[in-house]
This record gives C-alpha cells, sequence and structure tokens, in this order.
C-alpha cells in the first residue's frame, strides 16, 4: 500500500508537487494522470526514495521513504520513463543482475529469471544483448526487471510511451495479469489507456490533486476526459 | 554477509562488462606490451654491462652487476609508473557510465547498500588491475626460474606493485564517483596520481614542517623499501590507510547521490 500524505517538493524555488495526498491500496491498479509537467514523475520518484519530499511524508507498505527507505526499496519495483539498460549484457545477464542484488537468494534466481522471461513473453530474447532490443521488448524486459524480486508495491512511469498500439495492448494484459495481489501505481496522461486499465484513478495538475475517483465499469473515456479538462471540476 | 554477497554480484556484472569492452582489452595489451618492452630493455642493458664486466679488466672495488639492481628493482618500478597511466582508463567508467547511462537510478532503487556497491565496483577494477600485474610478474617470474634470484625479493616487489594499483584504483573509483563524464574522471584521476607520485620531489619545497608529509604522502617513497625487498609495516598501513579512506569518500560521495 502506498500512502503519500501532504507532500511537496519544490527544484530552483519553483515548488513542482504541492500539498499532495493520496492512497493506493493492494489488489488493483491505480492511474496517475496528469498533463505533462503536473509533477507525476516526481511524485512517482518521491515514491520510489530517488528524491525526498520538502514536507509531508510518503509511506509504502508502512514504511516511510526517508527514515527506512532501504526497506521501502525491496518492497518496489520501479519501472522509470525512459528504461536505461546496460547494453553489453544479454535479458538473462540483467535480469539476474538485478535479480540478485534485490535480495532474491541465489538458489532461486536461475528459476525466477526463467518464470519472468515466460511472463514477459521474452524467452526468444533471453540471449540477446540488452543493447540490440527493439522498443517493445525493452518495455517488456523493464516491467520483467521491476517485478524480478516479486515486490509488493509496482510504480511505473508512462510505461507505454513510445509503443505502437499492439505493442500498448500486450503490455496491458502483461501488466493485468501481473497486477494482482500487488499494489501497481501506473502514470500516465493517455485517459483511454487508464480507463481500462485502472480501478482507481488519482489526477493531478500543476502539482497539485484534482480528483480521486474509483474506475467503475460505466465509468467512460468521456467523462475521464471532462474531468481531466476541466481540472475535476466538474 | 548480504553485503558481502550483493558486493560479488556486483563485481561479477562489472567483470561482465569488462569482457566485452574493447578499453578493457586496449588497457591490457597496451600495458604488457610496455612492461614486456621495458623489461628486454633493462635485461638488453644487463647484458651489455655483464659482457663489458666480462670483457674490460676488472677495476679495484668494482662488482659484478646483479639481476635485482639492473632489472627487478628498475622493472617493479616502471611498472608502477605504467600503472597509474592505465588505472585512469579502467576507473572512469564504472560510476560515471552508470550515470551517463541512468542505470544509476536502477542501481539506486534497488536495497543494494551503498557499501556493496562501491566495493563490488572496487573489487571488480583491482580484480583487472590485479590481472594486468600478474601478466606482466610472468617476465622476472622467467628470470627468476633460470637464475638464482630470490624469491621472497620478487614476493616483495610485486606487493608493492599490487599496492600502488589498489592505491591508483581507489583515486579512480572516487573521482569517477563524482563526474558523469568519463573523460573528465580519467582526467582528474592521472593529474592527482600524477601529483601524488611526484610529491616527493616537493618535499624540499614545502619548508622543513610539511616536508615529511610530502614526502611520505608519494608512492615513490612509500614502495622503495617493498622493491628493495624489505617489507615494512609502515609501508603497506599507508597503502590500506589511502585504500579505506578512498572507499569512504566513494561510499560518503555516492549515498549522498542517491539520496538526492
Amino acid at each position: 500500500m502506498i500512502e503519500v500524505s501532504h507532500v511537496s517538493k519544490s527544484f530552483g524555488g519553483q515548488e513542482v508537487v504541492q500539498d499532495l495526498s493520496f492512497k493506493a491500496e493492494s489488489g488493483g491498479i491505480v492511474g496517475f494522470l496528469g498533463p505533462n509537467g503536473s509533477g507525476k514523475s516526481t511524485t512517482l520518484k518521491m515514491i520510489a526514495t530517488l528524491l525526498s519530499p520538502d514536507r509531508g511524508t510518503v509511506s509504502v507498505c508502512g514504511f516511510d521513504t526517508k527514515k527506512n527507505a532501504r526497506k521501502v526499496r525491496e518492497q518496489i519495483g520501479y519501472l522509470p520513463e525512459h528504461l536505461p539498460l546496460y547494453p553489453e549484457l544479454t535479458v538473462e545477464e540483467f535480469l539476474s543482475f538485478f535479480a540478485r542484488i534485490r535480495g532474491v537468494p541465489a538458489r532461486a534466481v536461475r528459476a525466477q529469471v526463467s518464470s519472468l522471461l515466460h511472463v514477459c513473453h521474452l524467452d526468444d530474447a533471453a540471449k540477446k544483448l540488452c543493447g540490440h532490443l527493439s522498443k517493445g521488448f525493452r518495455q517488456r524486459l523493464g516491467i520483467a526487471q521491476a517485478l524480478v524480486h516479486d515486490p509488493k508495491v509496482l510504480l511505473l512511469d508512462e510505461p507505454t510511451n513510445g509503443l505502437d498500439p499492439e505493442q500498448a495492448q500486450e503490455f496491458r494484459k502483461l501488466l493485468i495479469s501481473v497486477a494482482q495481489e500487488k499494489t501497481v501505481l501506473v502514470s500516465s496522461h493517455l485517459l483511454h489507456e487508464m480507463s481500462t486499465l485502472c480501478s482507481k484513478i488519482v489526477m493531478i495538475r500543476a502539482g497539485k490533486l484534482v480528483c480521486e475517483k474509483e474506475v467503475l465499469e460505466h465509468t467512460r473515456v468521456e467523462e475521464l476526459e471532462n474531468l481531466f479538462v476541466s481540472g475535476g471540476q466538474l | 554477509m548480504r553485503t558481502v554477497r550483493d558486493a560479488l554480484s556486483v563485481t561479477r556484472k562489472e567483470i561482465l562488462s569488462l569482457v566485452v569492452s574493447p578499453v578493457a582489452y586496449s588497457v591490457l595489451a597496451g600495458f604488457l606490451l610496455l612492461a614486456g618492452y621495458f623489461f628486454f630493455n633493462l635485461l638488453g642493458t644487463y647484458n651489455l654491462k655483464l659482457a663489458q664486466y666480462v670483457e674490460l679488466p676488472v677495476k679495484k672495488g668494482s662488482s659484478i652487476p646483479n639481476l635485482q639492481e639492473w632489472v627487478v628493482e628498475p622493472y617493479f618500478q616502471i611498472l608502477i609508473f605504467l600503472l597509474l597511466f592505465a588505472a585512469p582508463f579502467i576507473t572512469m567508467r564504472v560510476f560515471a557510465e552508470e550515470k551517463r547511462h541512468g542505470t544509476f537510478v536502477l542501481l539506486s532503487v534497488s536495497p543494494l547498500t551503498t557499501t556493496s556497491l562501491v566495493l563490488g565496483k572496487y573489487l571488480a577494477v583491482f580484480s583487472l588491475a590485479v590481472l594486468m600485474c600478474l601478466g606482466s610478474f610472468s617476465f622476472p617470474a622467467f628470470l627468476w626460474f633460470y637464475s638464482s634470484l630470490e624469491f621472497a625479493l620478487l614476493v616483495s616487489a610485486a606487493v608493492a606493485v599490487l599496492c600502488s594499483a589498489a592505491l591508483f584504483c581507489v583515486v579512480g573509483l572516487v573521482f569517477s564517483a563524482l563526474t558523469d563524464r568519463q573523460i573528465l574522471a580519467g582526467g582528474a584521476t592521472l593529474c592527482f596520481s600524477l601529483v601524488l607520485y611526484f610529491s616527493h620531489s616537493l618535499a624540499d619545497s614545502v619548508g622543513p614542517t610539511f616536508s615529511v608529509l610530502v614526502q611520505n604522502l608519494s608512492p615513490v617513497t612509500q614502495t622503495e623499501n617493498l622493491v628493495h625487498g624489505a617489507v615494512s609495516l609502515s609501508n603497506c598501513a599507508y597503502f590500506v590507510s589511502i585504500v579505506l579512506y578512498g572507499l569512504l569518500a566513494s561510499v560518503f560521495v555516492v549515498s549522498y547521490q542517491r539520496e538526492q
């Protein structure tokens, strides 16, 4: 579970996130919506312990990101907006490395990597160098590295950016299959994607929370679109 | 225990990266080539001196040129100087590249401790330096096999070279942790190592108060006894303390960057 409470963050005197509070419970995908530059990535980075909030607190599975950063890191899998890779390693070596440093027992690494390669449809690319992967395969590898230690919380920053519609659909299917029993927070500005993928959306604009809403079966994309455009004032 | 296990995982990954790196092979080949050139040059000079000694009438008090003085000692001193130039190439990428490519983010969000990360990277670059040194030790090893050289003396001189390698690697690690530009890290490592190496020659110009300090800061001073076959605890303490300070400095810098 993720709990963001009255969090603010400034860069060079400009407040990028302002008094932001929301919760993401386990067992569903939470969409973190907002226009470009609204502070989504900054918030995700604060949850992932990459940035410290200036004010307020962020806790993941009950652990404070400032006081218990290491405990938080054990609970999370993070996919940044632009996935950095070690181009000289093969897909298998890349996943094995992250499995080891994220505490997967040495004896279980091989089995865990092999199972993830299968789940993420990367079996055929296992021996390929990371530097030779296409965008779609890179994203699959990105989610595989985020899942490699079976984390309780998944943080995905614009995961379908740059994917073609077919790849994006495959990615959504993959995400739904792995999201059960986990807390998944997906940042995006794609309303259609969020409406089909998420059970709840958190919408921010200029670093402020504008809306926190359950997405029900009858929630239409137009409804979300109106919320997005009006900044939550309907 | 977890720290050591994690450090070894990082070392393993770094070695995998080094194995496919053309830079590592070039540095290794260049180092061994130069070491071989200097070794055979010294051996040639020694043979010339020996021939002169045999052919010319023996002067009063002159002694037969010995291998240790004419080949072994200068060879190991040259190796230390060569390592000074090789170390920046093998250390400049360790942190700078991670930050440049963004993979530092993935390491930062992992539960890996900064100590494991720094230790793992250090072990990897030091392993490569050891490999280079072992290759260069093969030349005097052949000499030992076919001559009456003392084995203990060779071991002591080899320890001097390995200690210097450990020192130059830690200097490189600190500078690589400070920047995201490999060239800058390599350049700064080279400059700092050169200043450290030649600091003994500045001893006379800094006044009596700092003279001893400056004199003892240089690895040349600290390896002098070892190369001559005399193992001293104070010399070993110098290298151990510099390496520990370097590792601590790297941990401090990387921790700070992870928290930003």
